[in-house]
């Protein structure tokens, strides 16, 4: 054993040592918002920091060399929803949600996975079979008889918000509009050869992420919109998944290899100086530090596509502080629920979005001020978590419900969906909101004059 | 005096705090300028006793939370309130009663749960707080924070200052870490709460000296000889207690000559120099002063 393995060993174990550093306060017990309303989840506490302990213990006998136990005392660490808020609350550093996501991930090591949590890690490959039978897989996810059958089958909760496929898939929107030639401020990578790209003081780089190319579409081209208002050529490079569903569903080992896929492609451009932007909270945090924390992947490349990477919103309101944001809003006269995703209070950058709609003439944009709408990506469409992901969003919900507001708004898609279910009202992405801000600018100047 | 507690519920032993409190010591004078007199409080009797709240059976892991929102609960409360009250009962026919219980009577609904107590329970109640997470300190945190959102105010959490950057004798902006990248927020004044050496406001350096490490303050403090106490909670306080930043009446930090050292910045809590926070047990007390005449002083500048 040489001292470089001794570091690299420790280095990898940042998570998991972290632990060491708990002062048992229990100030991640009083946000967990599952322990909130649930006896089956003791809280982040007692199933992190404190069952670490023991997972850490080694076996030592004479027969046997020190081999780590590695095994979680307690199963009850599966009902913990990986949102986030326990890391973020800690006043120690410790990493407990990474922790308790990887001692998740060993409970099942070993065990085939359900069908249920490899279907819905699978989100690249749902989407594309979804999208090429869209009009009969909507009817189906969304006909009760099947969604009973799918119950029995495979655990998906009959009532989980599912989303509907779109009609066809991002990519192949944007090369059916590159084939038109309507293409203003859009580059389909790779290019054809000889074609330049735009230089990166000029463009930005789309991480779409899967809800975007096969759910909503239309989210990605509100940003493509937004982006070029600003004088932004947006490029979209190949990508596949993230990987976060993957990880939230134990597969490690998949994950791993969305994640190599993804960096191949994204260092390039990150050591250029673009810019990689997403419109998926979840998928740009992924880029910016689950990589690292989860999945171990610490090279050169990784922490340049890390440092390149950019929720959509924080990027706006970066340009806006370098006075680089259109800012021609026209007027939006509405009352806007809006809910932070946990997502993005890991990202640390505030909520960018509230930033933005102040900027909305006639906007009245109120923060819910809630920690998690419950649904936890796939979490809250699990048979067994339904009910808990529901009662975590409930008070959200409820309010949302009583303010006489048209449509709400959030950043990330499986919130999006949850609460668009949970309410009845229409949710919609905050760059959705500011396109249509733009519209409405352009709908009082006359005759319409093209973007700057 | 009835000590009274849920069963099963590790943070707090009726019959061990009931023993303490039976001690004549406890009750007394204090002498001083802050000087109190309670010989007149103590109780003939002192009792701990245990009452098996509705729905507990069985849990383990309970903590001061997991009662407190149990509390919340019309229903829930009124039962368990009849329970204690049959468990203070005994001693409340022979006379008249008070009634400790652990800090957990209600998080977000706290009044409507002391009027439930003053209604079915045999005598007036009163709270024993407990180690974290305190149940008084969360209702309070989450007033505080309701006050302040409603003005305008941001909130974000979980992010560590890395650096605060100063102009002359003013700080103009404020550096905060991020997932990637810095996080820079512009100011014209910032309040500084970032406790004294156990909470990582005050760092001790191997060469015996103490750093206030993301400013770079002057530290007031003994010298590293006199560092060490045989008894930590010995009636005149540890040596280290009163080590910190010294103030001017504004709050601003002063060097030892007493000039100030800068102008748009207040040190609040644990903190501040000079203080007996383990001598007088008034950690939590100095917090909330010093942070409300931070408030008052900054609102008065801004506007």
């Amino acid at each position: 054993v040489t001292i470089e393995d001794l570091v690299r060993r420790a280095s990898a174990e940042e998570v998991g040592l972290s632990a060491d550093d708990c002062l048992k306060c229990n100030v991640c017990t009083t946000v967990c918002p599952v322990a909130r309303v649930t006896d089956l989840f003791p809280g982040p506490k007692y199933v992190g920091p404190q069952a670490q302990r023991f997972r850490l213990a080694t076996i030592v006998s004479p027969q046997t060399a020190a081999a780590p136990q590695d095994v979680s005392p307690d199963r009850t660490v599966d009902y913990c929803s990986g949102c986030g808020m326990c890391t973020i609350a800690c006043p120690a550093d410790v990493k407990i949600a990474e922790m308790n996501n990887r001692s998740r991930a060993k409970l099942k090591a070993g065990h085939r996975p359900r069908l249920r949590d490899w279907l819905l890690g699978q989100t690249d490959l749902v989407g594309r079979l979804g999208v090429l039978s869209a009009p009969l897989a909507n009817w189906s996810l969304h006909n009760r008889l099947v969604r009973r059958l799918i119950e029995l089958v495979i655990g998906i909760h009959r009532s989980a918000p599912l989303p509907r496929f779109a009609s066809s898939t991002l990519r192949s929107r944007l090369q059916r509009e590159a084939r038109r030639g309507s293409t203003a401020g859009l580059v389909l990578a790779p290019t054809a050869a000889g074609t330049a790209e735009p230089p990166p003081d000029r463009a930005v780089v789309l991480f779409h992420g899967c809800a975007a190319n096969y759910y909503e579409p239309h989210v990605a081209t509100a940003a493509i919109e937004v982006l070029r208002r600003s004088g932004f050529d947006t490029i979209v490079p190949k990508q596949v998944c993230c990987g976060l569903p993957l990880m939230n569903n134990g597969l490690y080992g998949a994950a791993r290899g969305r994640a190599a896929t993804n960096i191949g492609v994204l260092a390039d451009y990150a050591r250029r100086g673009y810019r990689i932007v997403g419109t998926s909270t979840s998928c740009t945090h992924t880029l910016k530090a689950e990589y690292r924390e989860m999945l171990d992947v610490d090279d050169d490349d990784a922490r340049a596509v890390a440092q390149a990477t950019w929720d959509i919103c924080e990027l706006l309101v970066d340009l806006h502080d370098d006075g680089r944001l259109d800012t021609r809003f026209g007027r939006l006269d509405e009352t806007l629920p809006y809910h932070a995703p946990c997502q993005l209070r890991g990202h640390g950058i505030g909520l960018p979005a509230m930033d933005l709609f102040a900027l909305i003439p006639g906007l009245t944009a109120i923060d819910m001020d809630h920690d998690c709408c419950g649904v936890a990506g796939t979490y809250g469409l699990k048979k067994e978590k339904y009910d808990i992901a529901m009662a975590v969003g409930d008070p959200l919900f409820r309010r949302i419900r009583e303010s006489d507001s048209a449509r709400a708004a959030c950043d990330s898609e499986t919130c999006r969906w949850q609460i668009q279910t949970a309410t009845d009202r229409p949710t919609r992405h905050p760059i959705e909101i500011l396109a249509a801000a733009y519209r409405s600018f352009d709908a009082t100047v006359e005759p319409a004059t093209p973007g700057r | 005096l009835v000590v009274c507690g849920p069963t099963r519920f590790k943070d707090f032993w009726p019959t061990a705090i009931a023993a303490s409190l039976a001690r004549p010591a406890v009750w007394g004078r204090i002498d001083g300028a802050n000087g109190i007199d309670d010989t007149d409080s103590r109780p003939a009797e002192v009792h701990g006793v245990t009452a098996e709240l509705p729905g507990l059976a069985g849990r383990h892991n309970l903590n001061a939370l997991d009662l407190a929102r149990r509390f919340d609960d019309p229903a829930w409360r009124r039962e368990a309130f009849e329970r204690i009250a049959a468990a203070v009962d005994p001693f409340a026919r022979r006379g008249p009663v008070r009634i400790g219980f652990p800090a957990v009577l209600g998080l977000d609904d706290h009044a409507a749960v002391l009027d439930d107590a003053a209604r079915m329970l045999p005598g007036p109640v009163f709270e024993v707080p407990l180690v974290p997470p305190s149940i008084p300190g969360l209702r309070l945190y989450r007033a505080l924070r309701a006050a302040f959102r409603r003005r305008g105010g941001r909130l974000v959490v979980g992010e560590p200052v890395i650096r605060i950057e100063v102009d002359r004798r003013t700080v103009t902006r404020v550096v905060a870490s991020a997932a990637v990248r810095e996080r820079v927020i512009r100011t014209g004044g910032l309040v500084l709460a970032t406790g004294g050496i156990a909470g990582g406001g005050l760092i001790g350096l191997a060469d015996g000296r103490l750093e206030e490490p993301i400013l770079g303050l002057p530290v007031e403090a003994p010298s590293v000889d006199d560092w060490l106490a045989a008894d930590p909670f010995e009636p005149d306080g540890h040596p280290l207690e009163a080590a910190g930043i010294r103030t001017d009446a504004d709050l601003r930090p002063v060097d030892a000559r007493g000039g100030v050292v800068l102008d748009n910045v207040a040190i609040v809590g644990a903190l501040m120099a000079g203080q007996r926070y383990l001598s007088e047990r008034c950690g939590d007390g100095v917090a909330i002063a010093s942070g409300a005449q931070a408030a008052a002083l900054l609102s008065r500048r801004v506007s």
